[in-house]
């Protein structure tokens, strides 16, 4: 909200001095302000399917995918740690709690529950599982939960599942991906209520943790008030500049390339290469992990004849392609952002449109790189391209798509 | 002394002042046309606030034109006391006897500037016509209806009529669905099916609440009316909002085999 807040407040002042400066260009007069650059701007097609000129080895520790528990190449979140175990202690000391984790889409939502196996230690056990689907109804859930929390009989009543979770040991469970919980489904309103009656009614006995996307979990609020049945809410967000140039400097380390830098002087040289364009990385990216990775790995280079590692300017991404779409294509963007990802049939179900419509509006989306296909789904689900999510989100915010 | 008054007045009216009284025009109008390209663009690259900044340009272009003729009058033209005199008498009594017509319609645009009961982009009720208020003039504001027709209305009706604003200057707003089902069929079920179709239409606003209540009416015999209220998530989408709830009900009602012989009467009643 601050964010949009001051580029309003920026762009008001660009267009009212904008006139100013043309005026006086007109008349021959130079402005304070230097000339702009031409903005060179990279299509978000070619931006996904470049390979950058680097080692595997080095592009390796950049990889966007969760960091699983113990992995060095984690960074911060101390804050956000500490208040989780604090809650614990007290679920401990029998206060019944329940914690949602959220945060926008590639936060690290992830990486930050797969670390607490190893923070959470005795007497309780760490129970780490993900939703891989969307749970349409009653039955579904109790399936899908059963399945998850390995119950081996088949649970057929909400009392069943609860029997049985109650005659579990005490233990943290985290269900991750909750995205798949807000539906806009007709009828799937059901499966969320049993969901959070199964988790409110076993609270006492198992803490449950839940990591849910922001705009997933705003609906989640503003239809369910899921924020009052949970007692500590943990919002994670992107890294400040810092936190970015510690992220990014951990894995060109973790790399293990000797790398030399010219003109390092007493810098350590990594720290060295990434200084000169660390603040312009974290603009761009807006600090959001995946997007400075990919940024980063497109601006490194590596001298053919010296060796020495170097950086160039990042090209800024074009994504001019928002505002050309129509309002049917922002809304399916809109839906597919809270949904997290939206199959054939959940597009069909949500918009009420027939499959070769919601396949046209899809793969139009997939086809402008906007939105790109899970490969680990049963059926095709399309989500937002991870390292735009950002960006694209943003866009919907401000055009009152997405809220 | 009349005859004073108009060579007084002839001999004001130079052709350098008139030069220069064109060039404060033009000016005016120029720097108008930049004000109201600017917010378009503004408009464009952040429609979230497209009605606040809408809303804007009818008071900068009023109060433009106002010191540009203040300008004009005692910067250029700098009359003497005897013919701004008998040029305020002159108003004075136009507006004395035009209390009804032109003038009764700018003096309830100028009203409606310092006391504005809707602005750009509002849907209201006004001078018999529902719509989205697209443009403010002094005189006249227009409406572009649902059925995609443009109405001016007389900015004198404001001062008749009572004025009707369903989002006072939010994007979202309240839309109404009723529906008309037979007496026999499960209310509970059907309430709860109602609610669902509401939270599952992607135009509706889910930050504000949807509420579903039943009554009791008599038209050639005895019926229950389902009154869903949602607000939709822009006020563009108002009519798409108040159809897809309909077809989803609808829908779920076939979906379940229920007996909804006389379903199917779905109205919009925006003033609710």
């Amino acid at each position: 909200m601050a964010n949009t807040r001051k580029a309003f407040l920026s762009s008001v002042a660009e267009t009212l001095t904008r006139p100013y400066r043309a005026i006086l260009r007109l008349f021959g007069r130079q402005t304070d302000e230097p000339a702009e650059p031409a903005k060179v701007q990279a299509d978000l097609c070619l931006a996904l399917a470049a390979r950058p000129a680097l080692p595997e080895a080095l592009l390796q520790p950049f990889s966007a995918a969760p960091l699983a528990a113990g992995d060095t190449r984690f960074i911060g979140r101390q804050q956000q740690s500490d208040r989780l175990l604090a809650t614990l202690e007290l679920w401990r000391a029998g206060r019944n709690s329940m914690i949602a984790v959220t945060g926008p889409q590639g936060c690290g939502i992830t990486s930050f529950l797969q670390q607490l196996a190893d923070r959470v230690g005795e007497p309780e056990t760490c129970r780490y599982v993900t939703l891989t689907r969307r749970p349409y109804d009653m039955n579904d859930t109790l399936a899908l939960l059963g399945t998850l929390l390995g119950c081996e009989q088949p649970c057929s009543s909400l009392e069943q599942l609860v029997d049985y979770l109650n005659d579990l040991a005490p233990s943290v469970i985290a269900i991750d991906n909750d995205h798949f919980l807000a539906c806009r489904i007709m009828g799937a309103h059901e499966a969320i209520r049993v969901f959070g009656a199964v988790m409110v009614a076993t609270q006492q006995r198992h803490l449950w943790l839940l990591g849910c996307q922001e705009y997933a979990w705003r609906r989640l609020s503003y239809v369910y008030r899921a924020e009052r049945y949970f007692s500590d809410h943990i919002e994670l967000g992107f890294f400040d500049e810092a936190e970015l140039g510690e992220c990014l400097v951990n894995r060109l380390r973790s790399s293990g390339i000797g790398l030399d830098v010219a003109n390092a002087g007493a810098q350590d040289p990594i720290t060295a290469v990434l200084a000169r364009h660390l603040s312009t990385l974290h603009k761009l990216s807006n600090g959001k992990p995946d997007l400075a990775f990919f940024y980063c790995v497109n601006s490194l280079l590596i001298h053919p004849e010296t060796g020495q590692l170097d950086m160039q300017a990042a090209v800024a991404l074009d994504f001019s392609v928002l505002k050309q779409l129509l309002s049917e294509e922002l809304f399916t963007l809109a839906e597919v952002a809270a949904h997290g990802q939206l199959t054939l049939a959940d597009h069909g179900a949500v918009f009420r449109v027939g499959q070769p419509e919601s396949r046209l509006l899809l793969e139009r989306l997939y086809h402008q790189c906007l939105i790109d296909k899970d490969p680990s789904a049963a059926e095709p689900a399309y989500r937002l391209v991870p390292q735009y999510s950002d960006v694209i989100s943003r866009y919907l915010s401000n055009a009152n798509y997405l809220y | 002394m009349q005859e004073d008054t108009i060579a007084q007045l002839i001999d004001l009216l130079s052709l350098s002042r008139l030069l220069q009284v064109a060039v404060v025009l033009a000016c005016a109008w120029l720097a108008l046309r930049i004000v109201h390209l600017g917010l378009q663009q503004l408009i464009q690259r952040f429609p979230r606030y497209r009605l606040q900044m809408g809303q804007i340009f009818p008071v900068i272009r009023i109060f433009t034109w106002f010191l540009a003729i203040a300008f004009i009058v005692f910067g250029i033209i700098k009359p003497p006391q005897t013919i701004v005199f008998a040029v305020l008498g002159s108003l004075g009594l136009a507006i004395g006897l035009a209390a009804q017509g032109g003038v009764r319609n700018l003096l309830a645009g100028v009203m409606m500037i310092f006391n504005p009961p809707f602005r750009v982009g509002d849907m209201v009720h006004f001078g018999g016509h529902y719509g989205e208020v697209i443009r403010l003039d002094l005189s006249v504001t227009w409406l572009r209806t649902l059925d995609d027709n443009v109405v001016m209305v007389p900015n004198a009706a404001v001062l008749d009529n009572a004025v009707a604003n369903a989002n006072s200057g939010e994007l979202s707003e309240m839309v109404v669905v009723n529906i008309d089902l037979p007496r026999a069929v499960p209310i509970q079920e059907l309430r709860a099916l109602a609610t669902e179709a509401a939270l599952a239409s992607p135009y509706t606003f889910l930050k504000k609440p949807v509420s579903v209540t039943v009554e009791s009416r008599y038209e050639f015999g005895f019926l229950l009316r389902l009154v869903i209220k949602a607000y939709v998530v822009d006020i563009r989408f108002e009519r798409l909002l108040s159809s897809d709830i309909t077809e989803r009900f609808v829908e779920a009602l076939q979906a379940r085999g229920l007996n909804t012989a006389q379903t199917g009467s779905a109205d919009l009643n925006p003033q609710a």
